[in-house]
């Protein structure tokens, strides 16, 4: 038992040992000032459209359901 | 008003038309993570254009041809003003509906064709999808959305044959609008992006 836990913990010390740096995307690494600010400009974009759909979406749906208060009921 | 097994009086709930068909609602999702996917494929390309060496296009690539690609643009936009008319026309129920239709369908077909055409002859001049950046992201885009608008096209067949046969209601109609509004609308931004 002891045994396996001193492997445990010599393998979790080796693995953090081995690691290095990861660049998850060429930006991260990019000299490039054009290329950091595509990358900053693209995060942007990406985190506002779906915002901006689904509050656009809230917004109009309220409206509407607003506007239809008054519509005459259907009966079955 | 009568009563019902425990005494209380019958309350019938008030139904009123549903703000939103269930076919427009659920194709409005399907647009929204189209419209999140086609964003992540052009900022990845924006991200590739500002990291090429050398500026964009890379030299010794061929040339996308922008002219002609604004006139094939402009024919789908037309398209979707088509789609617009018929569906008013659809409303009034007025015969002008299936002309209208046909147009656009026809219009889109156009756009089909000529992009095809443009394929065969940048496939030609040596673009290809693994011939560098260019051709790798321009048949990414440009065929991603290419597939949009066949099944598009198809979508607007269905809806026209169904129209002749007076079998099409809104229900049919407006989902395959807003498909193709969806295709109308995301070509000038990728127009914008990759040929200008």
């Amino acid at each position: 038992m002891r045994l396996a836990r001193v492997t445990l913990a010599a393998a979790v010390v080796a693995v953090t040992w081995a690691a290095d740096l990861a660049y998850a995307c060429p930006s991260c690494a990019s000299p490039l000032e054009e290329n950091r600010q595509a990358f900053v400009d693209t995060t942007v974009f990406l985190t506002i459209v779906p915002l901006m759909m689904i509050g656009g979406f809230i917004w109009w749906l309220r409206r509407k359901i607003r506007e239809m208060d008054g519509a005459p009921e259907i009966h079955p | 008003m009568p009563d019902d097994a425990l005494g209380l009086p019958y309350s019938v709930p008030a139904r009123r038309e549903p703000v939103l068909p269930n076919g427009v609602l659920g194709m409005l999702i399907f647009v929204a993570t189209e419209i999140m996917f086609f964003s992540g494929l052009i900022s990845a390309f924006v991200i590739g254009k500002s990291n090429a060496i050398g500026g964009w296009p890379p030299p010794g690539q061929p040339r996308l041809p922008v002219e002609e690609t604004a006139l094939n643009t402009a024919a789908l936009l037309a398209s979707g003003v088509a789609l617009y008319f018929a569906n008013r026309a659809f409303k009034r129920g007025d015969a002008k509906t299936k002309r209208l239709l046909l147009i656009s369908i026809v219009l889109g077909g156009f756009f089909v064709v000529f992009q095809g055409a443009e394929w065969v002859a940048l496939i030609g001049e040596g673009l290809t999808v693994t011939s560098g950046q260019l051709g790798g992201f321009f048949y990414l885009l440009v065929g991603t959305h290419a597939l949009h608008v066949v099944a598009g096209f198809i979508i607007l067949l269905y809806t026209y044959r169904k129209l002749l046969h007076d079998d099409l209601d809104r229900f049919t109609f407006w989902p395959a609008q807003v498909f193709w509004y969806f295709v109308v609308g995301v070509w000038p931004i990728l127009y914008w992006q990759v040929y200008l």
